[in-house]
């Protein structure tokens, strides 16, 4: 029962690269078309969901030897909606501008799939603190490529990083320049194609491992 | 012990399900509707907070350290839903916006010079447009766009949001704003919402000019 063995260090780094939520699985792909467009709203949205994974794993792991098998899929929802709504007015009250940013994100929780399967696939049949080390891993695995295609995202469609102007203005073309932002980065299409490209060099590197 | 209560316990069968439904839902009714009220003072300080930020956005009082000071200060309210502000002994005029965007309600303020013919500032929000496209209405560099441009053209309101090459050929760009890129359903709702809110307060800017 160590708390810190192979096993469960396993469960903690395998969302992280090779069993990644996002890139394997291909699980929450949605939200990560919808909140990518820029690298703010991705990271609070991916540590949102990593905040709310270890809990709701840990609650449900708590318990799972009571819960009616009939009715497991709605005592998950309920665990997770009632989290999400405490966090979010938590939000409202003490962060008010981080939650008006968020309202739209906060809500989106509810409905990823990476939650609900997490719950459904190891908080049921896990103890607690493996069950909170998965949600974790699951929560940093997802924020992770959402980092990575906001990113790519934000500086190629709007110049920036954070809000900060990376490319000078004087290299724009309105300017004299030679450079153009790219207004396809903007679209939730291409955050789709990032993903794709994400997998692809995800599974180039990783060939030999599966 | 406890294992022996457990294993005698049935999770299937109905009554217990139904009673643990019960119970559940009960907790978390509860404990949400604790943690609502608890916080709601606090929540509501912030909403009129924000509010007041918003109004005082309108004329071009943007990020003002101490709102509540500030908009005791400049802004009175009017009987009719309208604001009177006083910028530097000329008075402006602030009138609420409520229109519907893409994925929800957008709202906001404009505020008109003394002439009852310009606009002096404007002022968008949104409650979930999506990020990077239609939910830049709420950037400054937007509602600057608005700053100067005429309301009325022979006596009808014309001011609005028009993507390029899309405005009538006969208005002068005295009248209209280039549309967000990317984001035409979110602009046509601005556009709306300016034309339809300032038609329903036409006779208020006009007593407001006399």
């Amino acid at each position: 029962m160590a708390l810190f063995s192979k096993e469960n260090g396993e469960v903690f780094k395998g969302p992280l690269n090779l069993n990644n939520p996002v890139a394997v699985q291909v699980l929450g792909i949605c939200s990560a078309l919808a909140v990518t467009s820029q690298l703010k709203p991705a990271i609070v949205m991916g540590l949102s969901v990593t905040v709310i994974t270890a809990f709701a794993n840990v609650i449900i792991s708590l318990l799972r030897k009571t819960i009616p098998n009939r009715i497991r899929i709605i005592v998950q929802l309920v665990v997770v909606a009632a989290l999400v709504t405490i966090v979010s007015n938590i939000l409202k009250a003490f962060v008010y501008d981080v939650s008006v940013q968020l309202s739209v994100y906060v809500g989106l929780i509810i409905t990823n799939c990476i939650l609900m399967g997490r719950l459904e696939a190891f908080a049921m049949q896990n103890g607690p603190w493996e069950s909170f080390l998965d949600g974790i891993g699951n929560g940093l695995g997802y924020a992770f490529v959402l980092v990575v295609v906001g990113f790519v995202r934000e500086i190629l469609g709007f110049g920036t990083i954070l809000g900060f102007q990376i490319i000078p203005d004087g290299a724009f073309m309105e300017n004299g320049g030679l450079y153009l932002n790219n207004g396809m980065m903007t679209m939730p299409a291409m955050a789709l194609i990032l993903v794709a490209c994400f997998i692809w060099v995800h599974r180039a590197v990783n060939k030999e491992q599966k | 012990m406890e294992d022996k209560t457990m294993a005698k316990l049935n999770t299937n069968s109905n009554a217990y399900t139904i009673i643990y439904a019960s119970v559940m839902v009960i907790i978390v009714a509860f404990l949400l509707a604790f943690v609502a009220s608890s916080l709601k003072g606090i929540q509501d300080a912030n909403v009129a907070r924000d509010t007041k930020g918003q109004i005082l956005s309108s004329v071009n009082l943007r990020g003002v350290e101490d709102v509540d000071a500030k908009y005791a200060e400049v802004i009175t309210e009017n009987t009719d839903g309208t604001w009177t502000a006083n910028i530097d002994g000329e008075q402006k005029l602030i009138i609420p916006l409520k229109g519907a965007g893409l994925w929800g309600p957008l709202w906001g303020y404009i505020s008109v010079n003394k002439d009852g013919e310009t606009v002096y500032g404007a002022f968008f929000n949104h409650e979930g447009e999506t990020a990077g496209l239609g939910a830049r209405i709420v950037e400054d560099w937007f509602q600057l766009l608005f700053n100067g441009k005429k309301i009325f053209n022979e006596g009808e309101v014309a001011l609005g949001v028009y993507k390029a090459g899309k405005a009538p050929a006969t208005l002068s760009t005295d009248y209209y704003v280039d549309a967000v890129t990317g984001a035409t359903l979110t602009s046509n709702g601005v556009n709306d919402m300016i034309q339809s809110c300032l038609k329903e307060y036409k006779s208020a800017i006009e007593s407001f000019k006399n």
